[in-house]
C-alpha cells in the first residue's frame, strides 16, 4: 500500500465532486500526500469526504433549505418505517409486543392472532413503498397503517404509545421527498427484502435479533447525526428518529406520573427519560440547522 | 448588507488577486499569507471554491493534465474583485475605528 492511498482513492473516486474540479483535486491530493505524515493524510481524507457529503446534499437539494428539510423528512420517515417494520417481525416471532421492547419504547401493539403479522406485513409494505420512491402509495399505505394501528391499539386496550411510530412516519413522508426525481423500484424490493430476511432472523433467533434491532435503534440515528453534520438531510433525519423517541416515551404514563407526586421515583425517572430525548431532538435540530446553514451559505460567516 | 467573508475565504481570495493558481498552490498561499495562522484542509478549500465558482466569483483557466485528469487554475472574476475589495474596505474601516479609539484612549 503506497502513501496516501486512502487519499487518493477519495480525491478520484469520490462521488457529487464537480467534475471541474476534479482533475486538481486529484493533482492536488497526490501532492498532500507525498507531503504530510499519517495523521496529516487521514485528516486530508477525512475532509474530502465531508466535502463529497456536504456537495452531495447541497447538489441533491438544488441548494435550497426547504428542500434539504424535505429529503431529511423523507430520509428519517424511511429510517423509521424500517425500524417499525422490523420491531413488528420480531414481536410476531417472539409472540408478544414486549419481544420488540429493544426498540424502546416498542413501537408495537399487542393485538395477538392474526392482528400482529397483517400488521407487520402493513409496516413491511410501507418501507417498500417509501425505499421505492412510491410517494403516493407510500402516503395512502401509512395511512391506511396508522388507522390499522390505532384500531389495534383501541381494541387491545392499550395508551396508544404504538401509534406515534406509524402517525409520525405518515407525517415525515407527506412533507417528505425523495432524493432525486424517479421512483426506484430496486429501493423498494432491497427494503422488502432486507425486513424479510429479519423476519427470518427473528424467526430463528427472536432474543438475538431483538438485540440487533436494540443496537441499531441508537447506532443509525447516531450515524445519521455524524453524517448529518455535512448532508444535513442526515440531521433532519434524525431529528424525526429522534422526535419518535420524545413522542413514543409513554406520554400516559408521564401524565399519570406527574398527576402522582406521591411516586417521586417514577417521576423523576420519565422526567430523565423525557429531559434525555428531548435533549436528542435538540441537538439533532441544532446540528439540522448549522449544516443547512453551512451548505447555503458556504463562505460567509454569520 | 453583506456579513463578513470567513477568513479561509478571505484569504483564497487574496491568494488568487496576484494572479491565477492551482488548489495546492492556493493551500501553501493562504498558509504563508496568514503567517501560518489559517490553515486549510482540502475538503475546505475544494467546498469553498466549488461555491465561490458557483457564484461566479472565481473562474476556472487553462489546463495541464500532465497525463492525469485535466488540472485547471482558477481566477479571479470581476465580481470575486469586487467582493474582496468591499471586503478589504470593511476591514480598514473597522481597523480604523479601532485605531482611532485607542488613539482617543492614550490621549485622555
Amino acid at each position: 500500500v503506497s502513501r496516501g492511498t486512502a487519499l487518493r482513492w477519495a480525491a478520484r473516486r469520490l462521488p457529487a465532486v464537480d467534475d471541474r474540479l476534479r482533475g486538481d483535486l486529484v493533482a492536488s491530493a497526490d501532492e498532500l500526500a507525498a507531503r504530510g505524515g499519517r495523521v496529516d493524510r487521514a485528516l486530508e481524507t477525512a475532509s474530502l469526504v465531508g466535502f463529497a457529503l456536504r456537495s452531495a446534499g447541497r447538489r441533491g437539494a438544488h441548494d435550497d433549505r426547504r428542500e434539504l428539510v424535505r429529503q431529511g423528512a423523507r430520509t428519517g420517515a424511511l429510517v423509521l418505517a424500517l425500524a417499525g417494520a422490523l420491531a413488528a417481525w420480531v414481536a410476531v416471532a417472539g409472540g408478544g409486543a414486549g419481544a420488540s421492547g429493544a426498540l424502546n419504547p416498542p413501537p408495537v401493539v399487542d393485538a395477538g392472532g392474526p392482528v400482529a403479522p397483517a400488521l407487520a406485513a402493513l409496516a413491511t409494505l410501507v418501507a417498500a413503498a417509501i425505499a421505492g420512491g412510491l410517494r403516493a402509495a407510500a402516503v395512502v399505505l401509512a395511512a391506511v397503517q396508522a388507522a390499522a394501528v390505532a384500531g389495534a391499539v383501541a381494541w387491545a386496550g392499550e395508551p396508544g404509545a404504538a401509534l406515534a411510530l406509524p402517525l409520525l412516519v405518515l407525517g415525515a413522508v407527506a412533507v417528505g421527498r425523495r432524493f432525486d426525481d424517479r421512483a426506484c423500484p430496486g429501493g423498494g424490493l432491497a427494503a422488502a427484502a432486507g425486513v424479510l430476511a429479519g423476519a427470518a432472523a427473528a424467526a430463528l433467533a427472536p432474543a438475538g435479533a431483538a438485540g440487533v434491532l436494540g443496537i441499531a435503534a441508537l447506532a443509525v440515528p447516531a450515524a445519521c447525526l455524524a453524517v448529518g453534520w455535512f448532508d444535513p438531510r442526515y440531521a433532519v433525519a434524525a431529528t424525526v428518529v429522534w422526535a419518535w423517541r420524545l413522542v413514543a416515551v409513554d406520554l400516559g404514563d408521564l401524565a399519570a406520573a406527574v398527576g402522582d407526586l406521591a411516586d417521586e421515583r417514577a417521576f423523576r425517572v420519565l422526567l430523565a427519560r423525557w429531559l434525555l430525548m428531548g435533549a436528542g431532538v435538540a441537538l439533532a435540530a441544532l446540528v439540522s440547522a448549522a449544516a443547512i446553514r453551512r451548505s447555503v451559505s458556504a463562505f460567509r460567516s454569520g | 448588507m453583506t456579513s463578513p467573508l470567513r477568513e479561509p475565504t478571505y484569504f483564497v481570495l487574496t491568494a488568487l488577486a496576484a494572479g491565477p493558481a492551482h488548489g495546492y498552490r492556493i493551500l501553501q498561499a493562504v498558509e504563508e499569507l496568514s503567517g501560518g495562522r489559517v490553515r486549510m484542509r482540502a475538503g475546505t478549500l475544494y467546498a469553498a471554491l466549488d461555491r465561490l465558482a458557483r457564484d461566479g466569483h472565481i473562474s476556472f483557466v487553462g489546463t495541464d493534465s500532465d497525463g492525469g485528469p485535466p488540472r485547471r487554475s482558477f481566477a479571479l472574476t470581476d465580481s470575486g474583485r469586487e467582493l474582496l475589495a468591499a471586503e478589504v474596505a470593511r476591514l480598514r474601516a473597522n481597523a480604523e475605528v479601532g485605531q482611532a479609539m485607542l488613539r482617543q484612549g492614550l490621549a485622555t
